[in-house]
């Protein structure tokens, strides 16, 4: 079974929209831990957005929505500009959403990716070349952006000085970041 | 909200969260991976009047109080480590301690959570345990134990 039909059976098995048999059978072939999982983000995500339209639907003035619907829609068949039709039944709208589900896999995909290759130039360009790379492209409101990131430096969580006397603080990098210090001495004071 | 709008928004929002989760992990493959680079630098520091090993300009911080009550440095030694989650790495240290690093997570904002312990062998005579959060290519430093008339400042840089 391709993706897009086994993602549509999984809406239609959380919508309740398949008869005994076919919800039998879908039942029966979601037993692995990846399908359960998927299933299990779906069904949250159906129950957060019904509540939040059941929310807005209750504050939304539904009557007047819908005359100015049905008086856009006439009036745009009296012109005969054909913007504004009657859509189909339930196959050609699974068909929308099978191509919406495609789209937004694709779109989340790309975004991923994009993501993540901006994440690892960051990670691996110091702040300064790419301001300067900014300022060579001329962007100057991004070059500030950048200039303006402070570095986090590096503080103590944790010490254990045993026996011991020490203390810990901070000197100051060269971008004005703390770096810590943790300063031990090295015998134990004589008693 | 009708069904059709719902499926669609429904679909968005898992597709965004499997495509985007690995983001939400910065840096974890790399540390079972390929691993974290880090470098640990041992300095010699003395009050008495002298010169400063020129590679160590680029340490500002050993420029400012009270690293620069020190006239004199030199770099003794120079590590590189690579560091995996889990796998403590060790530096042998010139008066016979032992530095022990130890990578214990990548934070969400990307910083390096280490656990440092600076021992003899087989004991816990000086430092038995340092944790310290540093952002990438940020150093931080243990000082103090005295060595050959003088004190031993230990640098320590993970990633950038």
């Amino acid at each position: 079974m391709n993706a897009a039909r086994h993602e549509e059976e999984l809406h239609a098995f959380l919508d309740h929209e398949l008869s005994e048999e076919e919800r039998a059978r879908v039942a029966q072939e979601l037993s692995s831990a990846g399908d359960q999982a998927e299933l299990q983000a779906f069904a949250q995500i159906g129950d957060l957005l019904r509540a939040h339209a059941e929310q807005t639907s209750a504050e939304l003035p539904a009557d007047d929505l819908y005359a100015a619907i049905h008086e856009r829609v006439d009036e745009d068949m009296r012109l005969g500009r054909g913007y504004l039709r009657v859509v189909g039944g339930a196959r050609q709208r699974r068909l929308f959403t099978g191509a919406g589900v495609v789209l937004a896999i694709a779109a989340a995909l790309a975004l991923g990716f994009f993501a993540r290759g901006t994440q690892s130039f960051l990670a691996h360009t110091t702040g300064t070349s790419i301001a300067e790379h900014l300022h060579d492209a001329g962007d100057v409101s991004q070059t500030m952006a950048v200039l303006e990131e402070p570095s986090l430096g590096s503080e103590v969580v944790e010490v254990d000085f045993g026996g011991n006397a020490g203390t810990v603080f901070a000197v100051e990098g060269s971008a004005g970041q703390p770096l810590a210090v943790v300063w031990i001495e090295d015998e134990k004071p004589s008693l | 909200m009708n069904q059709v709008t719902r499926r669609a928004i429904r679909s968005l929002v898992v597709a965004l969260v499997f495509a985007l989760t690995p983001l939400a992990l910065p840096h974890h493959g790399a540390a079972q991976g390929a691993g974290i680079r880090g470098r640990v630098i041992v300095v010699l520091a003395k009050e008495e009047a002298g010169t400063v090993d020129p590679s160590l300009r680029s340490m500002s911080a050993l420029s400012r109080p009270p690293f620069n009550s020190y006239r004199t440095m030199s770099v003794l030694s120079r590590e590189r480590l690579t560091l995996r989650t889990g796998h403590p790495e060790q530096v042998e240290l010139p008066n016979g301690r032992r530095l022990q690093v130890e990578l214990q997570r990548i934070m969400p904002d990307g910083r390096f959570r280490v656990r440092i312990s600076i021992n003899r062998p087989g004991r816990q005579d000086y430092l038995p345990l340092l944790t310290v959060v540093a952002a990438p290519g940020d150093p931080f430093f243990v000082a103090g134990q005295g060595y050959s008339g003088g004190t031993l400042i230990i640098g320590v840089t993970l990633g950038g």
